[in-house]
This record gives structure tokens, sequence and C-alpha cells, in this order.
């Protein structure tokens, strides 16, 4: 994906929530729990993977609370800059994705073989990142300090970690 | 003392002249006189105590004189009434008669017209002669009034006999301690208004002017050590408050100091926390960079796990030539030659071969990608654990400097609260300043005064010894100081007599009722009087109410029993000497039971010199049994109307 990237209306909110700048008790320094709205785009793609949650944009949603929110835009050089790391999430939600009725061959070929420019498995994509916002976005809304963002963060990274344990490891294959 | 008789005229309900004769043999020492309720046994008692003393204790509208002879007076008739006592006191036969006389202003009815009168006679050497006693003295000498309840009781107030209160007294009255105490009280140096201090004040008033001078300055030196005294005590009282405030404002004092410490501590404390703050940021900066560094290849890894999962199901194993692609192919076709040298366009199976491998690299073949991506997913993971202590220690780093942070906080915050306690300094110091001020001030007048009173005192004493030279020197004093000296060694002496005597006395009456009560009483008891001579019982009681009277009557019974029996033993020593007495009884075992009854009348006889019992008829059956040999006179009271009863001899 060469083009730019928006997020929209209620997303765009997400969006602009977690990558707010928390002003540091201490200290002129400032804190944001996402530096990057690319960041944000591949953890949430991530999330929404892990998860399965998937969302879209819906129209009927209530553009009125949202109308003069300012996209958040994600511009074509970055996707470019981190296409490893976005590549390799691609090909992940190819390979394990539920929503894809495909064969273990059929993901295989897809995922290696195939071309970013598909445009179902965009779609697909993007389904992912925007429900892994939502879930992201819930994790940390109630969050009110810099202290409380970090707690946060270490409890997720804590939690995947415990989590890990129940996951049958690559190398006992 | 013993009773011989008693007549009595008119004296209420008994009417006319009666009278009865008491038993004075030593064996048959018991007078009974039988009488029911309100024959007249209690008025027998009344007739001794108005004859004695002229007292009586008649209820509201009771008379003396008896109601049958007052209502035959007609106007203008007088009658008398008389009660005379004889009885033996120190050997020698005393008469004691009082009589009152009344007079009828009209048919029926009289009343006293005089005051009662009141004559003693004397029978000695055969003679027989009135002694003159205006005031009952020689009554008080023969038995004191204060003791003739002891000796004249009835049956209703046998239960309170050894509660009365001066007992004591009346103990040593009785033991004829009383004379004693008055020569004790008389001669008392210690007293004043006493012969001793009389004669000492004689000793100074000799005119002698040297004496006077000295006798002066004596009161003059005791004066002014009187006072420095009480100054002393009212200064030890200021020292007291002084050491006290000083006391406390040196200990604010140190407390200050204290303050000042703490306020460094505190500065000390504020830098190190704005250290710990600023460390605290940078810790929250670092996981947020972990976050930020290390947060995709944490979140990715359970992923790529399972999509290794797939990979390895789908077995599409790599069959390409590592890091090769179809263009690296194409280009070795085109130049014509491969690596190894060989002419493609001579060989045709080589150029068959080579375009076959075509085949099996990217983008025809993803083995290559496949077996990339596959080494991607195992780096990763076998990173991971790495990863995730990287963001532990950053989170670890928080929250121990947040609670270094705390702890200083509260450090802060405790030594905040001690300075707000502390006052002002400078006014501190004035305290401290004006407390020691006045703390040395009253040291050293304590230190004036002592030195003061200490040369008084020795003053003092040496001017006394000036005076005592003098005195000693001067014969006008010596009878004087003879006197003085034969009062001391008297006193002394009669100190002596009177407490050896009380304890024995004690002694004797404890060990005297002991010994009747347990005669006395059927049951098992202890008994014992204290200094007081109070009767104390260590024992309980069975509950029964005949059993709980009859352990007082037995009590007082057994109190009363002492007294007589020490009183008839006749403690001598050092001339004292006590006399017996008669024990006149009214009723005795109204509240005793029939053992009881025995056990005490048994005794009776055997602890006074001379009983006299009015008893009723019911009470007489338990007690005839046990007395009959001691039975000196019988005497019934008749009662022939509720205003005549007859004394009859039996």
């Amino acid at each position: 994906m060469l083009s730019n990237y928006s997020f929209r209306g209620k997303y765009a909110s997400y969006v602009s929530f977690l990558t707010k700048d928390w002003r540091m008790e201490n200290s002129n320094d400032s804190f944001r729990i996402f530096s990057r709205y690319i960041d944000i785009y591949m953890i949430s793609a991530i999330f929404g993977i892990i998860y399965n949650k998937t969302a879209k944009y819906d129209p009927e949603d209530n553009q009125d609370e949202y109308k003069d929110f300012p996209n958040a835009e994600i511009r074509g050089e970055m996707f470019v800059k981190e296409s490893l790391k976005i590549n390799s999430v691609y090909k992940v939600m190819i390979l394990i994705s539920p929503k894809l009725e495909l064969s273990e061959n059929e993901r295989v070929d897809k995922a290696f073989r195939g071309t970013e420019d598909d445009k179902e498995m965009q779609k697909l994509l993007e389904s992912y990142v925007l429900g892994g916002l939502i879930h992201i976005h819930n994790l940390f809304k109630d969050v009110r300090t810099a202290e409380e963002a970090s707690k946060k963060m270490f409890d997720i990274v804590d939690q995947f970690n415990n989590d890990k344990k129940t996951i049958p490891n690559y190398q006992n294959r | 003392m013993l009773l011989n008789s008693i007549k009595v005229k008119n004296f209420r309900q008994f009417k006319g002249e009666q009278e009865v004769t008491f038993s004075t043999d030593e064996q048959k020492n018991l007078t009974v006189i039988l009488g029911d309720n309100t024959a007249g046994k209690t008025t027998l008692i009344q007739a001794f105590k108005w004859g004695l003393y002229g007292n009586t204790n008649f209820k509201t509208g009771e008379k003396l004189l008896n109601s049958d002879v007052e209502l035959s007076m007609r106007k203008d008739d007088i009658e008398e009434v008389i009660v005379n006592i004889s009885l033996v006191h120190e050997g020698l036969e005393y008469h004691i008669e009082r009589s009152q006389r009344f007079r009828s202003y009209e048919s029926g009815s009289a009343r006293a017209d005089s005051l009662p009168k009141f004559t003693i006679h004397c029978f000695e050497n055969c003679q027989y002669r009135r002694i003159k006693d205006e005031y009952g003295n020689m009554v008080e000498k023969i038995l004191p009034q204060n003791l003739s309840d002891y000796f004249f009781f009835d049956g209703e107030k046998i239960s309170s006999i050894s509660e009365k209160k001066n007992l004591k007294e009346a103990v040593t009255n009785l033991m004829g301690l009383t004379p004693v105490m008055n020569m004790i009280n008389h001669l008392n140096p210690k007293e004043r208004g006493t012969a001793y201090t009389e004669l000492s004040m004689r000793l100074v008033q000799t005119g002698d002017s040297e004496l006077d001078v000295l006798k002066r300055q004596v009161d003059r030196i005791k004066k002014d050590i009187e006072a420095d005294t009480a100054t002393q005590s009212r200064k030890e009282m200021e020292r007291v408050a002084f050491d006290d405030a000083y006391d406390r404002a040196l200990k604010a004092l140190e407390n200050h100091k204290a303050a000042v410490k703490k306020t460094k501590r505190r500065s000390e404390l504020l830098i190190k926390l704005r250290s710990y703050n600023s460390k605290f940021d940078t810790h929250i900066l670092d996981i947020k960079n972990d976050f930020d560094n290390l947060g995709f290849r944490i979140f990715i890894n359970p992923l790529m796990l399972k999509a290794a999962k797939i990979i390895k199901s789908a077995d599409m194993d790599d069959k390409g030539i590592p890091d090769m692609n179809s263009r690296s192919i194409d280009y070795i076709i085109e130049r014509g030659f491969c690596i190894c040298g060989t002419d493609l366009k001579k060989e045709p199976v080589a150029m068959k071969e080579i375009m076959k491998q075509k085949e099996f690299l990217p983008p025809q073949s993803i083995g290559t990608s496949i077996h990339d991506f596959v080494q991607q997913i195992e780096s990763n993971d076998e990173k991971f654990r790495h990863n995730y202590d990287v963001v532990k220690r950053s989170y670890k780093s928080i929250i121990d400097t947040k609670e270094i942070i705390s702890e200083i906080k509260d450090e802060i915050t405790e030594i905040g609260d001690f300075l707000k306690k502390q006052p002002d300094v400078s006014k501190l110091e004035e305290d401290y300043q004006t407390a020691k001020a006045n703390r040395k001030q009253v040291y050293e007048y304590l230190s004036t005064l002592k030195t003061r009173i200490d040369d008084n005192e020795q003053e003092l004493k040496s001017v006394e010894g000036k005076i005592k030279k003098i005195v000693e020197n001067d014969g006008v004093n010596d009878a004087t100081l003879r006197q003085m000296q034969y009062a001391k060694i008297l006193y002394d002496r009669m100190v002596n007599v009177y407490d050896n005597k009380s304890r024995r006395i004690l002694e004797e009456m404890n060990s005297t009722i002991k010994d009747v009560f347990s005669k006395m009483y059927h049951g098992v008891r202890d008994i014992h009087i204290d200094e007081e001579y109070r009767v104390h019982i260590a024992v309980e009681r069975s509950g029964n109410l005949e059993a709980s009277s009859g352990l007082d009557v037995v009590k007082n019974f057994a109190f009363i029993a002492g007294l007589l029996k020490i009183a008839k033993e006749s403690i001598k020593e050092d001339d004292i000497q006590t006399e017996p007495y008669p024990l006149v009884m009214d009723a005795p075992f109204s509240k005793a039971d029939a053992v009881h009854i025995s056990n005490i009348s048994k005794l009776l006889p055997d602890v006074a010199e001379q009983i006299v019992m009015m008893i009723m008829d019911k009470d007489w059956s338990h007690v005839e049994p046990v007395v009959a040999n001691r039975i000196g006179h019988i005497y019934r009271l008749d009662k022939k109307t509720e205003t005549y009863t007859i004394i009859k001899a039996e």
C-alpha cells in the first residue's frame, strides 16, 4: 500500500486519544501511548486478529458527534517505511484468519504468492484494524495520567506473557 | 457492790410499800423474781434507776405515782413516791433514798409539787450518818451511771449491749483506770495547762533581769525561726513551681534544636524528592519507548506461532535455491552460459534443466519466502522472553521509584507536622531565661533562709543553755525543779501502769469471753474483742432466726460475764482495785432458745457476785433445773390489775 490512509469519524477520535500528549508531572516532557498513527494501525491489526474483532465504517454511525473531528491520516511513505512489519501482519492474517474459507495450502499460497493489491484482503485487513482499534481504545480510555497509561501498557504486555504459556510453542510442534 | 434490798412505795404499779430482799449468800447468790409480761419486772429496774440517778425512761403519759393512789387523792392530799435501796459498797452499808412528793390540786389528780429529795446514809462504826451528796457523786462512785446499763438491763436491750459506743471508756471506768487516766492527763508534760507545764512556767517568773532578758531573747529567736520556717514553706512551693517552669522551658528549647535539625533534613528530602520525581518520569518514558520498540514484536508473537503451525501443516517445502529468483535464471539464459561455465546454446539438456529451475524460484516458487518467514518467526519467538523482561524491568523501576517517593513524602509530612507544633524561637528563649533567673533567685533565697534558721537555732540552744544554767544555780527554783521531776516520774509511771493494765484487761477479757462463750453457746464459734472492746464473732450464721438471736444473746452475756468475772476476781496491781458488781436482769432470755437459756443460766451465778433475775414463767422452766441449788430468794410479781402489782415472796 503506497497511498495514504485516513482514520475517520470515531476512529479518528480514538486515534487522537491514543496519540494525545500527556503532560508529565515532574518535567516538561510529554508522553503518548502511541507515538505514530502507523503504530496504531499495525498494533490494532494485530489485536483485531488476536481477539477476532472486526469493524467497518458505518454510514449510520452518529456522524454529528465526530463530524468536525479531523481525520487521522497516515502517509504512504510510512507504509513503505514499515512495509516489513505490515507485510508480516498481512501474511499472518491470511494464514490464520477464520474469516477466510481457505484450505491451509490455499492460505499459504495466497499469503506468499499473492500481492498486497488484493482488494479483498485489504478490506479484511482494514476491518481488523478498525476492530482492533476499538479494542485498544477500550483498554486505555479510562486512563487519566501518564503513570496510569504506563501501568496499562505493562498490564497488556504482561497478559501476553501469561497467555503465551497457553500457546503451543513453535519449537514444540 | 452488793444489793441488800429495794423498797418501793407507790412507785408506778407498786402501790403502797413493797420490798424485795436480795440474797447475799455467796453460794446461793441468785434472787429470782417471777412475773409475766407487764407484771412489773421492767418497772422494778426503773425503780433502781430512778432511785440511784433520778432517771426514768417511761413512755409518754406514764406516771411515777401509782394511778390508784392518785385517783383516791382528794384536793390538797399529799402522797409520796419513795424508792429506797440498801447496798454494801467497799464494806460499808449505804441507804440511798429518793422521794417525790405529789399534791392533789383536784380530786383524782396529782402532780409533783417539789423537786425530788435525795439522801444517802452510811452505816459505819455502828453509826448511821447522812452523807452530804448534793450532786450524786457518791452514787457515781458506787455505780457510775454510764456503767449502769451493763448491770441493770432488760432483755430487749441485751442484743445491743456489746455494741454500745464508748465501750472502752466504760470498761476502763469499771476497771478503775479512770483515776489513772485523770492523773496522766493532769501531769502530761507535753500538753498546755497541766501541772507540769504550770510548774515550768513558774521557773522563769523569778523577776531576775538577766533571766528576763534571756527569756525575751528566746521569744524573739523563736518568733524569727517561726517566721522564717513559714517563709521557707512558701518559698519551697515557689521553688517547685520554678523548677517545673525551668524544665519545661529547657525541654521546649531542646525541641527547638530538634526542629532546626528536622528543617535541614526536610530540605535534603525535598532535593531528593525532586530527583526521584524526575527519575519517575524517566522510567515512565522508558516503558513507553519499550512499548514503541518492542510492542509489535511482543504482540505479533502468538499470531506468528499460529501461522507457523499452518505453514507446517501445509507442508509446502522449500525446493528452491536460497536467495535466488527467476530473473537470475533469465539473466543466465540471456548471457548464454551457466555459472559453472557450460555453454547453454551448445548444451540443450543443460538449458532445459536450468529453465526448469525457474519453477522453484520466486515469483514462481514461494519456498524461499516461506523459509525466510519461518526463520523470522523463530527469531522473534526466541527474543520474546528478553523483550518481555525489558518491559518488565522498566515497569519495576517505576514501582520502586514510586515507593521511594512515597517514603520521602511521608517523612516530609511528618517533619511538617512536627514543625507546626513548635512555638516561636524568640519566645522560647525568653521563657527559658526568665525561668532560669527565677529559679536561681528562689534557690539563693532558700539558702539564705536555711542559714538564718540554722544560726537562730544555734543561738536558741545557747540562750536556753544559759537560762538553764542560771535556773539550776538559782536556789529559788530548786523546789519547783524537784516538783517537775516528781511530776514527770509520776506521769511516766502512770502511763506505764495504764498501758500494762489496759493490756492485761483486754487479754483477760478475751480469755474470759472465749471461755464463757464456749460454755454458753451450743455451736462451734470463735469470739474475740478488739482494742475498743467491741465483740466480734468470726463465723457464719445458720440463718435460723432463733439461732441468730441466740447468738446475739450469748455474745452479749459472754461480754457481761467477762466484765463481771474480771471485776469479781479483782485484779490488783499497784493498789488499783475494782469491785464486783451485781447483775440485775429483766427478761434476759426473751430472745434465746432453750439450750442457750440453760447454758447461760448455769454459768451466770459463777461469774457474778449476785444475780437478780426477773424472768417469765415459761423461761423459768428452762432455767430452774440448772440453777436450783443457787437460788437464794424467789419472789413473784402478782399482777392484780393494770395499776396494782403485789410483790410476793415464795
